[in-house]
């Protein structure tokens, strides 16, 4: 490959990731050229050279970003652009329905719309699982001739078009003006394939304000960006590689202990990858002058699967909820027939976390892991209810009788609730990492062999011998997972003085930190793979 | 904060890195328990010459260069003659070419250069070939002993299909008693006392391989390589002990058997079924070395498959030759492939290291020629491995010299090879693997489907050395000869 094919060509055996050599050069001549766009000057008056900076900023960075999805999609650049034009021209329809005092014109167009985005996820995404439920419920064998490949964050633009026409239609919003304002909304490259999703009432105001970064958001930006990348290849990429991703291969090969040891891992390992490149998301935006919505709030430190919910994920979870949760009917109606709160909030949610469920991934995997957490979310509000029908005003007493005692227990329990939460999410977890990465025409079967797999080993064949010999000789995993979850539990006040003290470095120092630190991940980016150790015979 | 003192802090790092990579040693610093590395900077600009340790062998035409390879680059005097342990005393007499017991009545009126017929990949395998044609008379054995390739019955499954297929034959072959991995061909429960076993469970066994705890004090362990026993004491209050047996697969020509057979420590004894069993209880009462439990037809061919999880093929001269020898003549084992070599990778950085793998080896076959003399082998080298090299994944660099030794290897041993990593696309190919969803994220495992692949590729290999040597036997109006009676094949 010569050297202008590397850099400009999309090569699919090497899509543009965050963790690249290849993207920190690449994002180190965009930031020089945007810093040159930023020092443009119109020969008119200063209002006038603010308004052009900002308009060939935004039209910069968007064409930026078709060529950072490019590199990561090829082709299916195609389908960002028409899902742009598509979406922009919906929403100035709707708009002027809406002027125009034509409400069933402008539920049209919107429907139109939504249709339009969801047909093409669903025929990207969701062809083999359809075919293989129409196959299984009428005894057909039709198979998909030509391979259906999946164009990298489609999930993510979609949402984030639909809650764009979504809140035109609402009025939330006013529609974009040019078509490459709203190109740039679209596909703006730091969130573009792994999220945060973001709303437009959120991001498209700031397409219209002045580049601005603080000493302290500079800091604060260095800082998500090392926090994500250390996320990424330590506790990610590593654990998956050495261990999790063997398990999860066959775990037939594997005793119970270390089945179940790969479904803990497994869920650092998914934190840290999801969390991490958002983190690198935020840090990057930010060091632009964008800010990007929180994703992640330690999820882990949850006491209930509700409050997961609100910190895993917080951008899709604020986008189910307002458009999915909401237009289902909330807590009010069920149907669109009002009935008790308790049975509208239930349903509602627990509809709305197999609609999330099926977000994630094409298997019926996914379905069920949305519908555990959506039984979990259930079971847990009616405990909670119980208890506190059980308890009465005895925890008010206790506090006022024996302060000293209501706070050790209340600190057990909250401990007990953590462990419980994360216990339960990890669980579902073996149906999501089941299905995940897999060739779509077979995803369903594997994955539910899969999980089937894990769970008779975790059940069957627990194997406590080798725990011992499992512990020495996979050190390294078993202490970066502890040393993961850790970090992931200290306290959030620890973690923001930390990140303030950061921030506030001179810049020489930071500049050293982040060379030591780099110089770390090298060595784990560059480490030896953990051979094979058998405990199995 | 302007964007210019970002593009600073930027070019700032940048600087310190550069430096770094300029001020760090090539070799890295070694801080005890690890190495700190950084990349030169050629490596950075993606100049960096090819690695010393990486061997081309692209210049390889046949055998003979890769020997004068060894040649140039070793001597003999530094290396140990023998790496094996001197703990089994053999013998047994040198046995001459086996011979098909109708030949002198049938077959050969002028016997022909049989062993000449093939080309140099299929030569050694004759023996064999010609075996096939009393396959519709009489079970004829092949024992496909690997690592953890194989596990699983994964690449033996395609074989066995393929060649019972076009042969006859049925069932699985042989089974350990307690399955502590599973395979997928066959379902197996393990009752003592009425109390399902689990994988920790069940009766105390013996491996020649894995860790040295599970290592018996003497060499019996039957050609499974793992001994499972049955004792009084642990099956308190009963000696009865339930054996749950079924195929995973209701189609494919292994979920047929009629006859079980019960390899033991004293004798064997054997089971006739009445006709295919869908599911087997099989009861044992007493104290017992159980060898191995085979699901088979008494006709046709038969495919053991026993994976070694681990093994690099050391182990077989710590296995009792005796025992080994009672199982291949009682059994008519007309071939033996052994699947090593994957588990030394990781391990081998140097010429001298594929060199002492290649003498350990050939004292293995060695071993095994003299226990089953009737039969052919065929050795399957490692396939593409990958390992991290500067963050990238890469062939073992001394990989392709491996596949290539172990070439050498088997033309000197007279025995068959088949390499599996050229099968697979050379150097590199493991990637291409992984990309059809045929291996694993580990890049040295095959996925079911990869394993099904490349065990068809296996197969497709084999069945076209059978389809030469029939061609060949035609053209030259040579009549093979047939057994009628069964077991009158004899050694």
């Amino acid at each position: 490959m010569s050297s202008f094919e590397y850099i400009f060509a999309f090569n699919n055996q090497s899509p543009l990731l965050f963790t690249q050599t290849y993207f920190w050069v690449f994002f180190a001549v965009v930031y020089a050229i945007y810093a040159l766009v930023l020092e443009v000057r119109s020969k008119n008056t200063a209002s006038s050279s603010g308004h052009l900076r900002l308009h060939l900023r935004n039209i910069y960075l968007m064409l930026v970003s078709w060529f950072f999805y490019y590199k990561t999609s090829g082709i299916f650049l195609l389908i960002l652009l028409f899902i742009t034009l598509s979406d922009w021209s919906f929403a100035w329809l709707i708009h002027r329905a809406h002027r125009q005092g034509k409400l069933h014109l402008k539920n049209l167009w919107l429907t139109l719309s939504v249709l339009i985005d969801l047909g093409i996820l669903c025929y990207f995404k969701y062809a083999y699982f359809g075919l293989d439920v129409f196959n299984t419920l009428f005894g057909t064998h039709l198979t998909i001739t030509e391979k259906i490949l999946l164009p990298v964050g489609i999930s993510f633009y979609i949402f984030q078009v639909i809650s764009y026409t979504t809140d035109v239609y609402r009025g939330k919003v006013a529609p974009v003006k040019s078509p490459l304002d709203f190109g740039f909304f679209v596909s703006f490259f730091p969130q573009l394939v792994a999220g945060p999703i973001v709303r437009a009432e959120e991001f498209i105001p700031q397409l219209y304000k002045p580049f601005f970064l603080g000493r302290r958001q500079f800091g604060i930006a260095i800082f998500w960006i090392l926090n994500g990348l250390t996320k990424k290849i330590v506790l990610s990429d590593y654990l998956a590689v050495n261990f999790i991703d063997r398990v999860f291969d066959n775990p037939l090969l594997f005793s119970g202990f270390e089945n179940m040891f790969a479904v803990f891992t497994y869920s650092l390992q998914v934190y840290a990858d999801f969390s991490g490149y958002t983190d690198i998301a935020i840090g990057l935006a930010l060091l632009m002058g964008f800010y990007l919505p929180k994703n992640f709030d330690s999820p882990y430190k949850s006491r209930t699967p509700q409050e997961f919910w609100r910190r895993w994920h917080m951008s899709l979870s604020r986008w189910l909820k307002g458009y999915v949760y909401i237009p289902l009917g909330g807590n009010r109606t069920l149907f669109g027939k009002p009935v008790s709160k308790l049975l509208a909030s239930n349903i509602n949610s627990f509809a709305t976390m197999l609609i999330g469920g099926l977000w994630h991934g094409a298997s019926w995997n996914f379905v069920i892991w949305g519908g555990l957490n959506g039984i979990g979310m259930i079971f847990a509000k009616c405990w909670h209810a119980l208890k506190v029908k059980v308890l009465g005003r005895l925890p008010e007493k206790m506090q006022q009788l024996m302060p000293r005692l209501y706070r050790t227990i209340i600190s057990f329990d909250n401990g007990l609730c953590v462990l419980m939460t994360f216990t339960f999410v990890t669980f579902t977890r073996l149906f999501f990492r089941s299905g995940s990465n897999l060739d779509p025409e077979t995803a369903n079967r594997v994955a539910w062999e899969t999980a089937q797999n894990m769970l008779s080993q975790i059940f069957g064949a627990w194997n406590s011998q080798i725990i011992l010999p499992f512990l020495v000789e996979y050190k390294t995993i078993v202490l970066l997972f502890l040393f993961g979850m850790l970090i992931h539990w200290l306290p959030a006040k620890f973690k923001h003085w930390y990140r303030l003290q950061f921030a506030l470095m001179p810049l020489w120092l930071m500049a050293l930190v982040v060379t030591i630190v780099i110089v770390v991940l090298y060595q784990f980016v560059t480490a030896d793979m953990q051979p094979f150790i058998y405990f199995q015979f | 904060m302007r964007p210019y003192r970002v593009i600073g802090f930027i070019l700032l790092c940048c600087l310190l890195l550069v430096g770094a990579c300029l001020l760090f040693p090539t070799s890295g610093i070694n801080l005890g328990f690890t190495t700190i590395t950084m990349p030169t900077m050629a490596h950075l600009l993606g100049n960096e010459p090819e690695q010393a340790d990486t061997v081309d062998i692209s210049f390889l035409t046949d055998n003979l260069l890769a020997e004068t390879l060894f040649q140039d680059t070793l001597s003999s005097d530094t290396l140990p003659t023998d790496t094996l342990p001197a703990k089994v005393s053999v013998n047994i007499p040198q046995q001459a070419t086996p011979t098909i017991h109708h030949e002198e009545e049938t077959a050969w009126e002028t016997p022909p250069p049989i062993d000449t017929l093939l080309t140099d990949e299929y030569k050694y395998l004759t023996q064999f070939f010609l075996s096939l044609s009393c396959a519709d008379s009489t079970s004829v054995r092949i024992v496909h002993w690997g690592d953890s390739q194989i596990e699983e019955d994964r690449m033996t499954r395609e074989l066995r299909r393929g060649l019972q297929g076009k042969y006859g034959g049925g069932g699985v072959g042989i089974i350990p008693l307690h399955q502590t991995i599973p395979t997928q061909s066959v379902r197996q429960h393990l009752y003592l006392s009425g109390v399902k076993q689990n994988i920790s469970g069940g009766p105390k066994r013996y491996l020649v391989y894995g860790p040295s705890s599970m290592h018996r004090a003497f060499d019996v362990y039957g050609v499974m390589g793992q001994v499972a026993q049955l004792d009084n004491d642990l099956v308190a209050g009963s000696e009865d002990v339930e054996l749950q047996i079924e195929p995973g697969y209701r189609q494919g020509t292994e979920s047929y058997f009629n006859r079980i057979r019960i390899f033991r420590n004293y004798e064997d004894s054997t089971i006739l079924l009445p006709d295919s069993t869908t599911r087997y209880t099989l009861h044992l009462r007493g104290k017992w070395d159980i060898y191995g439990i085979s699901l088979e037809t008494h006709k046709g061919i038969i495919v053991d498959n026993i994976p070694m999880r681990g093994c690099s093929g050391y182990v077989f001269t710590q296995m009792n030759a005796d025992e080994l020898r009672h199982y291949f003549s009682t059994t008519n084992t007309r071939l033996i492939i052994l699947q090593f070599g994957g588990n030394v990778m990781p391990y081998t950085t140097s010429r001298r290291q594929v060199e002492l793998y290649r003498q350990s080896m050939t004292a293995q076959i060695a071993y095994l020629k003299r226990c089953a003399p009737q039969a052919s082998f065929l050795f399957i080298g490692p396939g593409d491995m990958l390992t991290s090299i500067n963050g990238e994944l890469q062939t073992y660099p001394m990989l392709p010299l491996m596949d290539a030794t172990l070439r050498v290897m088997c033309a000197e041993q007279q025995i068959a090879y088949w390499s599996l990593f050229h099968a697979m696309g050379g150097k590199g190919s493991m990637t291409q693997w992984q990309e059809k969803d045929f291996a694993r994220s580990d890049g040295i495992h095959f996925s079911q489907k990869g394993a099904a692949h490349a065990g068809k590729l296996l197969t497709e290999w084999m069945l076209q050395g059978i389809q030469e040597f029939q061609d060949k036997i035609q053209q030259q109006s040579l009549v093979l000869p047939t057994n009628n009676e069964e077991d009158n094949v004899v050694f």
